[in-house]
């Protein structure tokens, strides 16, 4: 299927949910869900938050098909929504001793949920890529998904975040250094921890 | 750096040789350059940089790697729980999903009410057309109804100014000296003007009067005063001075609308030249 028919397709998926079909609705909850859900887990690093988070976007986007704009894409508009969501998640959990902790990633930080990736650790943060994600700032870790899981151009990230498209490029920049010295920070730890398990 | 590596001038600081190789920045920034040339397709000049990295800056392939493996690893699937049955229950409560047949009835309803309005709509094109007399009036074009604003506004500037030139034409100007008491007016000879009754038929009358030398009478004042002003009294009324001339007055009397004349030697002359004898002179 071509990306104009998918684009028709979608939005008569959208015509049709709009005017009450429950099927339409479970459709498009189905062709997005898996995307959202990845940009909001490695937003937010742990899965029962990108999960209420997830839903809470739906189910703002479903009550409100009226007012899409079939010029903009479905996606963008669902992942605009999600973002805020997440970010006023971020405003209600940030406990106020925590804001001398917001600036130490070098930008926005969502620090409620950084205590929450370290305090469940072991129960959800098994990838390594996604601890070495919740080392960058929130701008980084945006832009850096974004670009390279969800194959968005710097421009459609400087209209979503609201920021000029070099300081996104700035941003993708950054990230992929303090990522890649995450990373190897973790494998130096992994390596070490086996040489003292090692008798 | 060769340059300064093999600089031979004693106020360069003696260099280590950890110092002569490339910064971690340099080698950051070529990274990146290469990544950004692949994303966007450009891949004969991300060879062209990797073969340049390489060559100058010793280490540059082990980062490029681990930097490809880091963004691989975000690529790495992720399992996605299906949210479909929550995500609708709530929606469900907040904005009812509606069966087959419910829609079909709104579109139903909806179409109904389309052809209702493209209907009347019709009806009353043709009721414009075969009776021209019932429709409304055209609307004035715009540009009719910025004259009449124009103009009514020009009125109004009118009139204004009209309003303002009577209010200073009635306004006395203040008196900034006082003179004194007028002088008492003079004891003029009475003038007797005889029978005028049957002059009173004519409505144009007038009268001559010669200023220079009052006249003196039995019922006549001069009054030094500006044109319009009252000038003489004549038995039971005012007579009217219209305009001063050095030897003639026209006058006119409060009963009578129009002028008369008192003449040079007092003759009261009407209008129309009577053909009666003047009705009187001036006697000493």
């Amino acid at each position: 299927m071509s990306r104009s028919e998918e684009h028709k397709r979608e939005l008569k998926l959208i015509r049709q949910a709009a005017a009450g079909d429950r099927e339409a609705a479970g459709e498009l909850i189905k062709l997005h869900q898996a995307s959202v859900y990845a940009y909001i887990l490695r937003l937010s690093g742990r899965p029962d938050v990108a999960e209420d988070i997830v839903q809470e976007a739906f189910v703002r986007v479903l009550t409100n098909l009226d007012r899409f704009d079939p010029q903009y894409r479905f996606s963008t508009w669902l992942f605009t929504i999600a973002r805020r969501v997440f970010l006023n998640v971020c405003e209600k959990r940030r406990p106020i001793s925590d804001t001398d902790r917001v600036g130490e990633a070098g930008g926005r930080s969502c620090g409620a949920l950084q205590n929450w990736e370290v305090t469940d650790d072991h129960n959800h943060t098994r990838d390594a890529v996604q601890k070495a994600l919740m080392t960058l700032s929130l701008e980084q870790r945006e832009v850096i998904v974004l670009f390279h899981q969800h194959d968005w151009p710097i421009w459609l990230i400087a209209e979503h975040q609201g920021m000029p498209e070099g300081t996104v490029k700035s941003h993708l920049h950054r990230a992929r250094i303090k990522l890649r010295e995450a990373l190897a920070d973790m494998a130096v730890e992994r390596n070490l921890r086996q040489v003292e398990v090692w008798p | 750096m060769s340059d300064l590596r093999f600089s031979n001038d004693p106020r360069q600081p003696r260099r280590s040789e950890a110092f002569s190789l490339p910064p971690d920045d340099a080698i950051d920034a070529l990274v990146n350059e290469v990544l950004d040339a692949e994303s966007e397709g450009r891949n004969a000049q991300s060879l062209m940089l990797i073969r340049k990295g390489v060559t100058e800056y010793p280490g540059f392939g082990a980062r490029l790697a681990a930097t490809r493996a880091a963004i691989k690893g975000l690529r790495s699937p992720v399992f996605v729980p299906d949210q479909r049955t929550e995500v609708l229950v709530e929606v469900n409560t907040l904005r009812p999903f509606l069966s087959r047949h419910e829609r079909r009835q709104i579109s139903a309803s909806r179409l109904a009410i389309a052809a209702a309005v493209v209907l009347a709509a019709s009806l009353m094109a043709i009721l414009q057309r075969s009776y021209p007399q019932l429709a409304p009036q055209q609307p004035a074009p715009v540009g009719t109804l910025v004259d009449a604003s124009r103009a009514d506004a020009s009125a109004t500037v009118q009139s204004l100014t009209d309003a303002v030139a009577d209010l200073r034409e009635n306004i006395a100007a203040p008196v900034s000296t006082v003179i004194g008491p007028p002088e008492p007016l003079p004891a003029y000879a009475p003038l007797s003007l005889g029978s005028i009754a049957p002059y009173e038929l004519e409505p144009r009358a007038s009268l001559r009067l010669p200023t220079s030398q009052p006249p003196r009478g039995r019922t006549i004042a001069v009054l030094p005063a500006p044109a319009r002003e009252p000038l003489l009294m004549l038995d039971e009324g005012p007579i009217m001075l219209l305009s001063t001339h050095n030897t003639h007055a026209p006058v006119r009397t409060s009963p009578w609308p129009e002028l008369l004349h008192i003449d040079e030697d007092g003759v009261v002359i009407f209008g129309q030249p009577p053909q009666a004898p003047p009705l009187g002179v001036l006697r000493e």
